[in-house]
């Protein structure tokens, strides 16, 4: 008797949170372009709306050799503050490419000037995503091997 | 508490290590469940708390689980892994290990179904946990909010019903078997003083 109203109260809830899913998930935003993610709230960017500005620099392959790359995108301390997302040089961000490969970052490697970027055209070609059309890179100079040059970067998780 | 033995408490930090552990391991495929529902979190939690409710269970001194949650921020916070609660994380584990204590008092006060208090622990431990961390962190409302509390409540309850079968088979490695005679009971209050005297 009692084994059957705890069943009776998981199918209860289960039932409550089947439809607080679907209602939740038609309240969210779209899941188009960068999505940041912050304090339980998400944030969707359109790659076309970035306040593009051109960078360069050098990025090192697992093989050790050097290349060197001109970019567009934005810088992502740039991006998370127009999104009024604040990090500290504790926090814990990891960016997440839609194959789900994702890299970590430090907050103080973001807030370092000129280290962090999210990049929407390589050497003047557009970056696509996985399916096509407009995709973006992570890139972080500095680093011995481009592990972290995370491809097809679909979502950023702030903590 | 002083007359506890070595053993129990041992089993206790064991239960504090792998709720730990066990959070960080189902994380990923929690994950894939709080990122279809757009919430962020309440499995891994109700999972990790699985082992609070056991030692709560399996070691009958009153207190235990609060204890087990400020030992287990205390490693927290020495391994740097706090999470988005920075230095407010202890406040996230010792809520749910008093939200368990109170449960097991009412649960022993009342000589309730030890299945239906386990559960009624994790349930009510993880939705306590998901609360504190939206107070702190998330600051979600509305159905985002009730979502998370009713997903934290659905995985508690499986999570409690598992703590029992786990408990029943773990009871033998403690000093605890001969004291629950009544097996399907909670321990008394006058079994509670007996087993701390």
């Amino acid at each position: 008797m009692k084994k059957k109203w705890m069943i009776w109260i998981i199918v209860l809830l289960a039932a409550a949170a089947a439809v607080l899913g679907f209602m939740n998930r038609q309240n969210s935003p779209k899941d188009e372009g960068l999505l940041l993610q912050s304090g339980g709230n998400t944030t969707a960017v359109a790659f076309e709306k970035l306040d593009q500005i051109s960078f360069e620099g050098d990025l090192v392959n697992g093989k050790g050799e050097v290349s060197h790359h001109e970019y567009k995108g934005v810088e992502l301390n740039a991006l998370l503050t127009a999104n009024k997302i604040r990090i500290t040089e504790n926090s814990v961000l990891t960016a997440t490419s839609e194959d789900n490969y994702s890299a970590g970052l430090s907050g103080a490697e973001v807030l370092e000037a000129g280290k962090v970027y999210v990049a929407v055209s390589a050497d003047g070609k557009m970056l696509e995503g996985i399916e096509g059309g407009q995709g973006a890179q992570l890139i972080v100079f500095g680093d011995s091997n481009s592990k972290r040059a995370v491809r097809y970067l679909k979502k950023i998780d702030i903590r | 508490m002083k007359d506890v033995k070595i053993r129990d408490l041992i089993f206790l930090a064991l239960c504090c290590d792998i709720g730990l552990l066990a959070k960080r391991m189902i994380s990923p495929f929690a994950n894939v469940i709080t990122d279809f529902l757009k919430i962020p979190g309440g499995i891994g939690t109700s999972f990790s708390l699985m082992f609070l409710v056991i030692g709560a269970d399996m070691i009958p001194v009153r207190g235990c689980a609060a204890l087990m949650g400020l030992v287990q921020s205390v490693i927290m916070l020495s391994l740097g892994m706090t999470g988005s609660m920075g230095l407010l994380a202890p406040i996230g584990y010792i809520v749910p290990g008093i939200v368990i204590d109170l449960v097991f008092y009412a649960g022993r006060k009342t000589g309730s179904d030890r299945a239906a208090v386990m559960m009624a622990a994790n349930m009510l431990a993880s939705a306590s946990a998901g609360l504190t961390a939206n107070l702190i962190v998330f600051r979600l409302k509305g159905i985002p909010l009730a979502l998370y509390v009713t997903v934290a409540l659905i995985s508690g309850a499986l999570c409690g019903g598992l703590a029992y079968i786990l408990a029943k088979r773990l009871r033998p490695l403690t000093g605890t078997a001969k004291k629950n005679t009544a097996d399907g009971k909670c321990l008394s209050e006058k079994d509670m003083e007996r087993a701390e005297s």
